[in-house]
């Protein structure tokens, strides 16, 4: 005979065949099971026996593969609980059969006589208390006859399914040889190692071209090996003592040793779920110490997140008692995590990132009142990657919009200045374009309100064109930094650190140029119009909180003028009018001349780019309508009635230029409405207590009418109304000025009716009959 | 352990000692693979041959190389079997056969010997041939049989005789 090499060892047989080959081997079985329990009927013992053996002498085969194998095996054994109920009412009746146990073991292949063996040892157990500890061990010790891996790994696991029950389960050993826990723990260790020999060995057998596919099966078969640690965890008496000193150092010492990446990965993860996390912190320290210790190839970062979760779900969970204080668990992991960097250079930048995500949630859910925890992640991070070397561009960029994301699941804040400069540097690929001198950029915003983005200056906001996707990727990273900055945030009682925070953003964020700040400081802007609410909030604890709110609005004044710049006059149009309603509602020290400030920021843009016809379809495309309605609602509310009717006057605007979507680009000339909005704004000047403020305001309206006569030259729109109404306004201004002293002002106001009139008349004598026509009722 | 009255000692279950980790866990050194592929024909008209590539893979101690790769024709795999059949006492496995008649001109049809099918008949047959050589312990002490795997060429001059076990 030729000695067997394992490259012969045909254990991979096609597909086709397994079919046939196994419907041929469960013929045989229910063949063989049947003339087995017509014995059993008839009382005849050794021939059931026989017949049980040929039934399992299918189980010798090599040709099945895992799965068939496992169904062939399920049959059998199904057939074997006959024998063993048998066996076990002859014996309860006082029918013992002489030297059973020695009498199986002539059976003449190994398969059937050690399956026959585990049978009978178990009956022999169930039947009488003796020697129980003498027979689990002469059990686990036999099945080592079965070197094969997969069929001693199913040999094993049947001696594991029918001494579930059996196993002793006491402190110490109630009778005489009956066993106690001690004796159970070995059982099972020994029957776990060998098991995981046979798994790990089992990549071994067959051509190497076959490898895949037996990692393949491999993992089919894992939970054979998982089975022991689970029977491990029913065993009541093992405490956390036992667990730490006998049991888990047992565990570990295999799952070290057998250095296969596929086994230690499944046997970690099967501790961590099979006992109680109780154990689990009580033998952090080793557990750890194993992790570092494993195949490279092993996914580790997986293993301690899920180990992370699990003790953080534990310690968060209602009724639970919290981690024990002596046990520094943050730490441990920490140094861990440290360790597992420093031992594999080729940790990618996504699993560096991902255990520090699982690390703050723990800060953040167990520690919560520790914010250095925070700081220290984020400086490990930092270090981390910056050891990681060279990344280039997209890589860096993909592991920093990781962090953000799993900040932004996890709602992990940044409570400090100091963090939010970390964290903007730790990902400062996307706050600014490399090469942008982060310094001068930063001191050219904080002075000149300048955001670095002008077009002259083309390394803040990038040369040459842009590609669509390039724009599309832009609009995510930065909306992802936007959001993000939602979550630096001191929390509910340093507001003046929330101010510190806001300004530091906006510093670094300020350099990342006109392409990224239209995405990163509105939610700045925002924060700070919420924070100032805040303060309002908290005022009697703070007395200087008007000076703070001021200070609050100038930072946003600035901020969103320096937007404007960047060519976003929408933008800053709308954060001037929502600033103006915040400014509103809080009655800090002159807010009104703020707010006022804030819309006629906002109305200077508005009027700026009626010309520019090409920004009008931008500013179309955005939902018209609540604009409109909020900027004449916060006209309105302006606190001196002069600057009211001024701003009233100037929404007259929005409703004539305006370009809502609806009219597809067409301006709106809503005649109604424009004349409401001056109506309005004619009576508000009408309740202005002083009369020469009264005339200069009527005549700024003056000026909106003729304006809008003017325009309408040509169409069909009936002003009639507005100019009968301007011709009353007219004698109005007239009766006023008559009446006014002499004075500096006086004499400007008069200067500038006079030009009114003078061009007014200018344009009805320009030949136009429809102008003229349009103007005669001004009664000039 | 046991309930017959006879004397215990003699069925006493044997004591053995615990297998190391290294041991279980390190991979068996058992593993022998030899791969004949790649079949080349070379020369022209009436001076061709084909030959193969006999690549083996192993950790059995007693080769001297764990990878190697040589081209063997077919005259060589006869003359390994002459040198076996002689010097060790194995009962030397049959080679594939030799197409005597496919070389005679007209018959067999295709191209003879040089024909794909033939060839890869034959490929399978070398390889069984030598993967159960390979593995038998006797012949793995023949010089013979190293030279055949691991020596570029077959001298057919050397010196017969065994290899000595370390």
């Amino acid at each position: 005979l030729f000695w067997q090499t394992r490259s012969q060892d045909m254990s991979g047989p096609v597909t086709e065949d397994q079919e046939k080959l196994l419907d041929e081997a469960l013929s045989v079985v229910k063949l063989q099971a049947f003339q087995m329990k017509r014995c059993l009927d008839k009382a005849k013992l050794m021939d059931a026996l026989k017949h049980a053996s040929n039934m399992l002498g299918e189980l010798r085969t090599s040709l099945l593969s895992p799965k068939s194998y496992y169904e062939l095996y399920m049959l059998i054994t199904d057939e074997m609980r006959h024998l063993e109920l048998y066996l076990l009412d002859e014996f309860q009746k006082g029918r013992r059969v002489q030297d059973l146990y020695e009498l199986v073991q002539y059976a003449g292949n190994i398969i059937p006589r050690l399956y026959l063996l585990i049978t009978v040892g178990v009956v022999y157990i169930k039947c009488s208390e003796i020697s129980r500890k003498d027979i689990l061990k002469d059990l686990v010790e036999m099945c080592r006859g079965v070197q094969h891996p997969l069929r001693g790994l199913f040999l094993r696991n049947y001696l594991l399914q029918c001494t579930k029950n059996v196993l002793p389960d006491c402190v110490e050993e109630e009778q005489e040889d009956s066993g106690s826990v001690s004796d159970s723990i070995d059982f099972v260790l020994l029957n776990f190692s060998e098991m995981n020999k046979l798994w790990v060995r089992m990549q071994h057998q067959g051509h190497t071209r076959e490898r895949d596919r037996r990692e393949q099966e491999r993992r089919e078969l894992k939970l054979l090996v998982g089975t022991n640690l689970v029977r491990l965890s029913q065993l009541d008496t093992i405490d956390v003592q036992r667990y730490r000193s006998v049991v888990l150092p047992a565990v570990l010492e295999q799952v070290v040793n057998c250095k296969d990446a596929l086994s230690q990965d499944y046997v970690m993860e099967c501790i961590i779920q099979v006992f109680p996390d109780e154990y689990h912190l009580a033998t952090l320290q080793d557990f750890l110490q194993a992790c570092a210790e494993l195949n490279p190839a092993v996914p580790v970062k997986n293993i301690l997140i899920s180990l992370i979760n699990r003790l953080s779900a534990f310690a968060t969970r209602d009724g639970s008692n919290g981690i024990p204080s002596d046990i520094p668990l943050f730490d441990f992991f920490s140094e861990q995590i440290a360790k597992i960097i420093e031992n594999k250079p080729d940790l990618s930048p996504e699993d560096l990132v991902s255990l520090q995500a699982a690390l703050t949630g723990l800060a953040l859910g167990v520690y919560k009142d520790r914010e250095d925890y925070v700081d220290k992640v984020l400086e490990t991070t930092n270090s981390g990657l910056d050891k990681l070397g060279r990344l280039d561009s997209p890589t860096k960029k993909s592991v920093s919009a990781y962090l953000l994301q799993n900040m932004l699941n996890n709602g992990t804040l940044v409570p400090s200045s100091e963090q939010v400069e970390q964290l903007l540097d730790l990902v400062r690929c996307l706050v600014a374009d490399p090469g942008a001198d982060a310094a001068a950029a930063a001191a050219a915003a904080t002075a000149t309100n300048s955001l670095g983005g002008d077009p002259g200056d083309g390394s803040a906001n990038g040369a040459g064109p842009d590609s669509e996707a390039d724009n599309e990727d832009l609009a995510e990273e930065q909306s992802l930094l936007g959001r993000v900055v939602h979550l630096f945030s001191t929390g509910p009682d340093l507001l003046d650190e929330q101010f510190g925070v806001l300004k530091t953003a906006r510093r670094i964020l300020a350099t990342g140029g006109g392409r990224r700040v239209k995405y990163t400081l509105p939610p700045v802007v925002y924060q700070a119009y919420q924070l100032a609410i805040r303060f309002h909030n908290r005022q009697d604890s703070d007395d200087k909180w008007r000076k703070k709110c001021r200070k609050i609005f100038e930072f946003c004044h600035s901020t969103v003028c320096g937007l404007a710049k960047c060519e976003l006059p929408n933008l800053a149009l709308r954060l001037f009018v929502d600033g103006a309603l915040v400014v509103d509602k809080i009655p800090f020290d002159q807010h009104d001349t703020v707010a006022y400030e804030f819309l006629s920021q906002a109305f200077s843009l508005y009027e700026e780019e009626i010309s520019d016809s090409k920004r009008m379809t931008c500013f179309a495309a955005e939902n018209h309508e609540p604009l409109r309605s909020q900027t004449v609602h916060a006209a309105s509310k302006l606190l001196r009635k002069p600057d009211q009717s001024r701003a009233v006057a100037a929404c007259a605007h929005l409703f004539w230029s305006g370009r809502p979507r609806e009219l597809q680009g067409a301006e709106m000339r809503d005649l109604k409405k424009v004349g409401e909005c001056l109506k309005r704004a004619g009576r508000l000047a009408s309740q202005c207590m002083d009369a020469g403020l009264q005339a200069q305001l009527y005549t700024e309206l003056v000026n909106y009418y003729l304006y809008f006569v003017l325009q309408s030259a040509g169409s069909n729109l009936d002003v009639s109304q507005l100019s009968s109404t301007a011709g009353q306004l007219l004698a109005k201004i007239r009766e006023i000025l008559s009446g006014l002293e002499p004075s500096a002002d006086s004499e400007h106001i008069h200067k500038h009716f006079e030009a009114t009139v003078e061009f007014a008349r200018s344009q009805s004598a320009s030949g136009d009959a429809t102008i003229a026509g349009l103007l005669a009722q001004l009664e000039l | 352990m046991s309930t017959s009255t006879q004397s215990a000692a003699s069925i006493q279950r044997l004591q053995h000692k615990r297998q190391t980790l290294e041991d279980a866990y390190s991979p068996p050194a058992n593993f022998l693979e030899i791969d004949v592929c790649n079949p080349e024909t070379h020369g022209v008209n009436k001076d061709r041959y084909t030959d193969y590539e006999v690549r083996m893979r192993t950790n059995l101690p007693v080769f001297r190389l764990k990878e190697s790769s040589v081209r063997r024709r077919y005259s060589e795999f006869e003359w390994l079997r002459g040198e076996l059949e002689r010097d060790s006492k194995i009962v030397v496995p049959k080679l594939p056969g030799k197409a005597l008649r496919l070389q005679l001109p007209f018959r067999g049809g295709g191209d003879g010997r040089f024909d794909d099918e033939f060839i890869e008949e034959r490929r399978r047959g070398l390889e069984d041939f030598i993967n159960k050589v390979a593995g038998h312990p006797l012949a793995q002490n023949e010089k013979c049989l190293h030279m055949f795997l691991q020596e570029q060429t077959v001298d057919r001059g050397y010196v017969p005789g065994k290899v000595r076990t370390t």
